[in-house]
This record gives structure tokens, C-alpha cells and sequence, in this order.
């Protein structure tokens, strides 16, 4: 029987990996949108802005992952929680 | 009929030149506005991955915040599992990461609705608004329009920032200034996202799973957007098993229906039955000599939300949201009563409502194990999350931009998803269109003719099978349910002929729409008696007097033609046990059971059938006449004469004067018992009626017999009845008749009933 916390910990880990992923993405939009005349003027501060979010939430979600899996085996984790 | 010669409009040069149109067999028009609007849709599409990625991230971040074992292991490890804990509400909670991102499971979804009640963002939200805002731009590069009008301006403004009332101010400015369907025609080209903008940034938390339907592409919209209201409550109101009744084209629509088939004459043929809750079945046979078969159905039929009809507002709404309906199954219906045989080749075409339902009626996987369906091409409709149970079969899909109909399954010329690409899809402009107007058939039809050669000569390639002579065709009215048989459940009876002189007549005769009259007489009852000498009947009396009734029916529909009957009757006892002291009693009998009744002694009719039928089967006598009737709340004319005569044989004018009480539904039909007699041997049979009978105590009519040298005004003067009032009258504006056969009244019938002559 797998553990609950050890699957959701896993998930996690695979959605943080997903949202790095999605940070390239946006990084590689803003870049080509940023050389396109079409683009609208309020397109790139808004995907400037979801970039910085999107990092963010991908930090969140890497802290969120490790400690959990650590909680899950047991032993205490290398990282402390940020304030 | 030749394309040329149809009942698609013609349309002017000046609005062939404003027609843009496209198409995914990859021919395109409009240069670098197209490929420009092409990169932005694909950014579109990327965000919205990405916020679709986002948001499955928040929903298994909320799962493991709120997963039981979690809180069960902080008494096992306090410290690593509260880090753990605040580390995940950080993730769904951070306002510079995924913002308020609790969603998904039960607490999610409270949490995201109090969230959403609060105005708290999230990371999704936000990047799927600027998915939609892009795709938004996209379209204004086609349609520039749309940020030229300063109203529409301003709509597209205040829709994207945060704000209710001041989108609801722009829209409301809007439809002021434009009236309701030029705004719509406006907006038609966004309308989804418009839509899907609204809900996301509103603060009702019940549209947003329907407001991510649209933005994603990954399913038809199955709430309201504006509401939340579930689509599928309100779609699943409409019920039914669907049928299919065969019904002839009026003349003037036999008249043009094509001869032959092609993708423009079907068109045609669909535009010549029209949204009336018909569908036609055809058979074309191909340039190989091969028979297929071409269904066509119509779009929604106006009037009434819910009618018997499954192409009704309701059924249009849920042939879109539901796989299966009253609509489609109606249709299949009726290819199963045309008698398309197994295996055989069909296409399907629809505009509308008919459209969804040829795509529900595509996707039902017993049609298809029925047979073939190589086609089914939709205009103007809603099918985006449709499928074909077989992958074999070929679906085209016509849009016009401005047209609000095909988006309201949320996907619209916005889409940014290439949702079927195997699909054949022409989603073309027309600014001369105004919505409704671009929504119908006939534009459509214009458009594809006219503006779309493309387009035509693809689909007319497509239906290459079925080009060529119509060799047969049915049309069929549509039902929710089958319809009642006519005159159910009153006469609906079993029925034997009887042979008369003009011929068999089905019995019991039964009328299904009349008009009828009743005038009470009371006469002297020496005169009845002496009427009635040598037969085996006895007439009611009391203080001298009896009782004459005449009765006026005209019978509008019946199995017999249409005619009048005027029957002069007397009320007599049984005449197998004439009781006068027990006539009060026979009173208190459910009339079927009465022993008293009506004696015909004459009857007058406008038909010889009619005339046979009272002369051969109740045997008494019945003379063929003219006769008029008018029945109105305040007025009864009444006249009856000889054929080719102007002189009446006798006149019934006045007024009924009031009545009884207003009428009433009956529970039970009102039976008329009637004797009649054939040498010695009385007969006795019955006359049912249901409608509504109002009775006039006091009726201010007269009855003026003619001169006696004919048989009826000789009855009428042989009763003292030559210038008279009734004491009585009643009205029955719309009943049905069953009149039975009449049956011996013998001691020999006590032992063998009745049975009816081969």
C-alpha cells in the first residue's frame, strides 16, 4: 500500500517540474511576442508579470514537495520554511 | 432546378466584395492580418496551457494540503509535518506565486468560491484572462471594427479589467445605441471569450467551472456562463422517445423541391420546408447507380419554448448541450420508417438545431452499426464537442462570424484550439450580415453559392456520391413523443364495416369534430301515441304531454364526409318493459343504463352516405336535404331544405338565451340511448358525446315547420310542432360522437348477441 503523503509528494515534485517548464514557455513567449508589432502594448507587462508569478509558484511548489516527502520518510528535511 | 434558379437569394456585387472567408483546407485570404492573427491565437493557445497547468498544480497542491493523512501524522512527526503543511498553504496561498489557489476536491472548491466572492486572484485566472484578452486581439485583426467603435471599445475595456458594473454599463450603452441585434452582431466574433472574461473576473463563483470550459476548449460550455446555472437541468426538461410521422409537402413546396441532388439543390430543399418541424428523407442515386440516402434537417421552429415538437427552443437547446434528444431520435425515427436499408450509404445535413442533431444522431452508435453515414455537414451550429461514432465519417462545419448561434457551445471565431482537425470547417466574415439575419438558412445558402466558391466546390466534391437524380423522397412531421391517435382515447375503439346501399361504413361511427344543437319540445301526447301506433314504442308522458327533441349536428370530421344530420326524435320507454311509474327511478340511472330514450322518426342529411347509414343501420327514415347552421353564444339559425328548393321544410331562429351554468368539462361521456325498429323488431344502440354542453333554461328560439306535403315538416305539423318555442335547448360548440351499431332487442339476443356482418 503506497503512502498518501509520498504520492502527493511525488505530484508535487512533478508539478513544480511542470511549472519550470511553463517558465520557459512564458520566457520564450514573452521573447518572441516582445518582436512581434502585433502584440498588444499591454501583452508584455502582463506576461512579465506572470513570469515573476509563475517562478515564484514554482519555489513554493519545490519547499512544498521536499518537505512533504521529508515529513513522509520520517526524518527531518535539509530546508527550513521561509517567512 | 438549377442553382440558378433557387430559393437562395441573390446577392449584390458591393456584398460579394465585403465576404472574407477561410477555410482549413488551407486556402486562405486576408495576407499579413491573417498570419499576424495566427501568431497571437497560438500565443493564446500557449497561455492557455499554461494556465491549465497552473491550475492542475493548485488542485493537487489543495489535495495534499487537505489529505486526512497529513493530519493524522502530526502527532508522529509535529515538527516536519506543520513545515510541510505551511509550506503547501504557502503554495495555494502566495500572493506573489499561484495567489488564492485553493481549488479542487470539496474544501477546494468552497475555498475557491469564498475566495471568488472576495475577489481574490489567483495565477490560473490571471494567465488564462490574458489568454482570452489575446485571442480577443486576434479577432480585431480581422475584425477592426471592433476597436474603431469606441462602444465596442469600451465594452472590450471595461470586460477585461475588474469590474462588473462597468461592463454591464458598455454592454448596456451598447444595445441602447445599437439596439439588441446589431450589439450582438457586434460582438459575435468574441462572443465566447467575452463571455468567459465575464465569469472569470466576476465575483460569482458558480460560472467558473463553466467559464474554463470555454477558455480551454475541453468541453461544451454546461452552465450558463453568466449564471452558473446548469445547461443540463434545463436541456434534460426536454423528454421524449422522438418519432416521426410521414405528412405531404403543399403543393406549392412538391411544386419546388428538387429533381435532382447536389450540396446546392439539398441546401435548396432545406430552405423549401423550412423550420416548421419537418425533416425530408431522400434517396439520390449516384453517378455509379448506387442509391444513398440524404437526410435534411431544419433548424429550430419558432414559437413555444416546450411544444410537441422536438426542433422547439428547448429542443435546440439540448440537441447543443446533450449527445442525444428528442430531435435526433426523431430523425432516426424517421429513417427507420422511410426503410433505408441496412448498410446503406447516408449523409446528413442540418442548419441550426438540425445541425446538433445530426452530430447527436452521428454519434449514436446504433445508427451507425445501421448503416453508413459517410457525411454529415452542420450550418450555423453549435457542434465544437461533437463526435462521430465513426472515424470514417466525413463532418463539415459552416460559421459565419457575426452569427452568435454556433458559439453558444462557447467556442467561436476566437477559438485559439484546433479542436478537429480532421474536420472540414469554412468560419468566414460577412460585415453586411446582421445577426439574425446571417443566422439563416438563406444567407448561408447565398454566401456558399456566391462568396464561398472555394468552400462549394469542396463540399459539392465531398457529395460527388450523391449527385444525381431524387428517386424518392418522404417528409416527415416531428414529434417529442408519438402523437395520439386521432380522437384518442374517447374514439379510439375497435371498429368492424358494416355494408350499407352507398357502400361499407366503418361502425361505431365516430365524428371527431362537431357542432351540436339540442331543442326540447313538449308536444300533446295523444299526438306522440298516435305517431307512434304499430310500433313496438311507448312515448314518455306526463299531464298529457310528451317529450320531442330535435337535434342539429353538423359533423365537421368524421369517418363518415362531412355533413349535417337533423334528427327528430320522441323519448319513449323500453320497449321491452314500458314502465311510466318507473321512469323517475330510470332517471337516477347512469344514462348508459337508462331503459327510456330517443326515438328517430325522421332524420334530414346533407349526404347520401350519410343517408344510407341512417337508413341501413339504425333503420329510420332519412331524407336527403340542405341545410345551414350558425351557432353563436348569443344567436341559433338554423334551416333546413329540399335540394335545389329554396322554400325551407323547416326554420329553428332566435337566441338561446342564458344559460344554466358555465360549461364544465365532463369526467364521462354523455350517452344518448336510441330505439329504432325494423319490421316488429326493436333495436336499441347508443350515442356517446364528450365537449363542453352548456344548457339554456329559458331559450327565446321558434320553430316554423314548412308546408306537410314533406315527410319532416308532416312529422313536425303531426305533433302540433307548425309554429313553436322549446322549453329547453343546449349547445355543444366542439364534440365528439361515437355512435354504436345498434343491437336486437329480442329474447333470441339474450342468447346470441349481436355479431357484426363480415
Amino acid at each position: 500500500m503506497t503512502d498518501p503523503l509520498s504520492d502527493h509528494a511525488a505530484r508535487l515534485a512533478s508539478d513544480a517540474e511542470a511549472l519550470e517548464r511553463c517558465t520557459v514557455r512564458l520566457r520564450a513567449l514573452a521573447r518572441r511576442l516582445r518582436a512581434d508589432e502585433a502584440a498588444p502594448s499591454w501583452l508584455h507587462a502582463a506576461l512579465d508579470a506572470h513570469l515573476t508569478a509563475c517562478t515564484v509558484a514554482y519555489d513554493d511548489l519545490s519547499t512544498a514537495a521536499v518537505l512533504l516527502r521529508a515529513h513522509a520518510s520520517g526524518s527531518a528535511g535539509p530546508f527550513e520554511d521561509r517567512e | 432546378m438549377t442553382p440558378e434558379n433557387t430559393p437562395i437569394p441573390a446577392r449584390t456585387p458591393e456584398e460579394r466584395d465585403q465576404v472574407s472567408g477561410e477555410s482549413d483546407s488551407g486556402a486562405r485570404c486576408g495576407g499579413a492580418g491573417e498570419e499576424a492573427s495566427g501568431r497571437l491565437m497560438a500565443a493564446a493557445r500557449e497561455l492557455a496551457e499554461i494556465a491549465h497547468a497552473l491550475r492542475e498544480a493548485s488542485v493537487h497542491a489543495t489535495a495534499a494540503l487537505h489529505e486526512p493523512a497529513l493530519a493524522a501524522s502530526l502527532r508522529r512527526s509535529p515538527g516536519t509535518g506543520l513545515r510541510a503543511q505551511r509550506a503547501l498553504l504557502r503554495a495555494v496561498t502566495d500572493r506573489r506565486g499561484l495567489g488564492w489557489a485553493v481549488s479542487g476536491g470539496r474544501a477546494g472548491t468552497l475555498g475557491a468560491k469564498l475566495g471568488g466572492l472576495v475577489h481574490a486572484g489567483n495565477l490560473p485566472i490571471r494567465v488564462m484572462t490574458t489568454s482570452l484578452r489575446l485571442r480577443i486581439a486576434a479577432v480585431v485583426l480581422h475584425h477592426p471594427e471592433l476597436a474603431e467603435d469606441p462602444l465596442l471599445r469600451r465594452l472590450l475595456e471595461a470586460v477585461s479589467a475588474d469590474g462588473d458594473l462597468a461592463a454591464g454599463r458598455a454592454l448596456h450603452a451598447l444595445i441602447r445605441d445599437r439596439g439588441a441585434a446589431r450589439a450582438l452582431s457586434g460582438i459575435a466574433p468574441i462572443f465566447g471569450e467575452l463571455l468567459a472574461l465575464r465569469a472569470l473576473l466576476d465575483k460569482n463563483p458558480l460560472n467558473d467551472n463553466t467559464a474554463w470550459l470555454i477558455a480551454t476548449g475541453l468541453g461544451a460550455a454546461t452552465a450558463d456562463p453568466l449564471t452558473g446555472m446548469s445547461n443540463r437541468v434545463v436541456a434534460r426538461l426536454d423528454r421524449g422517445a422522438g418519432a416521426a410521422v410521414p405528412v405531404e409537402p403543399a403543393p406549392h413546396e412538391a411544386g419546388r423541391l428538387s429533381t435532382r441532388g447536389s450540396f446546392l439543390d439539398y441546401l435548396c430543399d432545406l430552405l423549401v420546408i423550412r423550420p416548421t418541424g419537418r425533416a425530408l428523407v431522400q434517396t439520390v442515386r449516384g453517378p455509379d447507380g448506387v442509391e444513398r440516402h440524404v437526410v435534411l434537417a431544419p433548424g429550430m421552429r419558432t414559437g413555444g419554448f416546450d411544444t410537441d415538437s422536438p426542433a422547439d427552443l428547448l429542443g435546440a437547446f439540448s440537441s447543443t448541450v446533450l449527445d442525444s434528444g428528442p430531435y435526433s431520435r426523431s430523425l432516426a425515427a424517421a429513417v427507420a420508417d422511410y426503410g433505408v436499408p441496412e448498410g446503406a450509404e447516408v449523409a446528413l445535413i442540418g442548419h441550426s438545431a438540425g445541425g446538433s442533431a445530426i452530430m447527436s444522431l452521428a454519434q449514436d452508435p446504433e445508427f451507425n452499426a445501421r448503416h453508413v453515414l459517410t457525411d454529415a455537414i452542420a450550418i450555423g451550429s453549435p457542434i465544437d464537442f461533437k463526435q462521430p461514432a465513426s472515424p470514417a465519417t466525413r463532418v463539415s462545419s459552416i460559421t459565419n462570424h457575426h452569427d452568435i448561434i454556433p458559439t453558444l457551445d462557447g467556442q467561436g471565431a476566437g477559438n485559439c484550439f484546433a479542436l478537429h482537425p480532421d474536420w472540414y470547417i469554412v468560419d468566414y466574415t460577412d460585415s453586411t450580415h446582421l445577426f439574425p439575419a446571417c443566422h439563416g438558412l438563406e444567407q448561408y445558402a447565398a454566401n456558399l453559392r456566391d462568396d464561398l466558391p472555394e468552400a462549394r466546390a469542396h463540399l459539392e466534391a465531398q457529395l460527388t456520391a450523391y449527385t444525381g437524380p431524387i428517386v424518392r423522397r418522404r417528409l416527415y412531421r416531428l414529434y417529442d413523443h408519438a402523437p395520439h391517435p386521432a380522437g384518442f382515447p374517447f374514439l379510439t375503439v375497435p371498429t368492424h364495416s358494416r355494408h350499407t346501399s352507398e357502400g361499407p361504413v366503418t361502425v361505431p361511427v365516430r365524428t371527431f369534430d362537431a357542432t351540436v344543437f339540442t331543442a326540447w319540445f313538449t308536444v300533446p301526447a295523444e299526438k306522440a301515441a298516435a305517431l307512434l301506433t304499430g310500433t313496438p314504442f311507448t312515448p314518455v308522458t306526463a299531464a298529457s304531454r310528451a317529450i320531442a327533441v330535435l337535434h342539429f349536428t353538423t359533423h365537421h370530421r368524421s369517418t363518415l364526409d362531412p355533413h349535417h344530420e337533423t334528427t327528430l326524435s320522441l323519448l319513449v320507454h323500453s320497449p321491452l318493459h314500458p314502465r311510466p311509474t318507473g321512469l323517475l327511478r330510470d332517471l337516477l340511472r347512469a344514462p348508459a343504463l337508462r331503459h327510456a330514450g330517443l326515438h328517430p322518426l325522421a332524420a334530414a342529411v346533407t349526404t347520401p352516405q350519410a343517408r344510407a347509414a341512417a337508413a341501413d343501420l339504425w333503420s329510420h327514415p332519412a331524407h336527403l336535404t340542405e341545410t345551414t347552421l350558425t351557432l353563436t353564444p348569443t344567436a341559433v339559425e338554423a334551416a333546413i331544405t329540399a335540394p335545389g328548393e329554396t322554400t325551407p321544410l323547416l326554420v329553428l331562429t332566435g337566441t338561446p338565451g342564458p344559460r344554466l351554468r358555465p360549461p364544465a368539462p365532463r369526467r364521462s361521456a354523455a350517452t344518448r340511448v336510441l330505439y329504432s325498429r325494423t319490421g316488429n323488431t326493436p333495436y336499441r344502440s347508443t350515442l356517446q358525446s364528450t365537449g363542453p354542453t352548456t344548457t339554456h333554461p329559458v331559450p327565446r328560439l321558434l320553430l316554423t315547420a314548412g308546408a306537410p306535403e314533406h315527410p319532416l315538416p308532416a312529422l313536425l305539423h303531426a305533433l302540433s310542432l307548425p309554429r313553436t318555442r322549446p322549453f329547453l335547448c343546449q349547445t355543444t360548440p366542439s364534440a365528439r360522437l361515437l355512435h354504436h351499431p345498434p343491437a336486437p332487442l329480442t329474447s333470441s339476443s339474450v342468447d346470441h348477441p349481436l355479431t357484426p356482418e363480415p
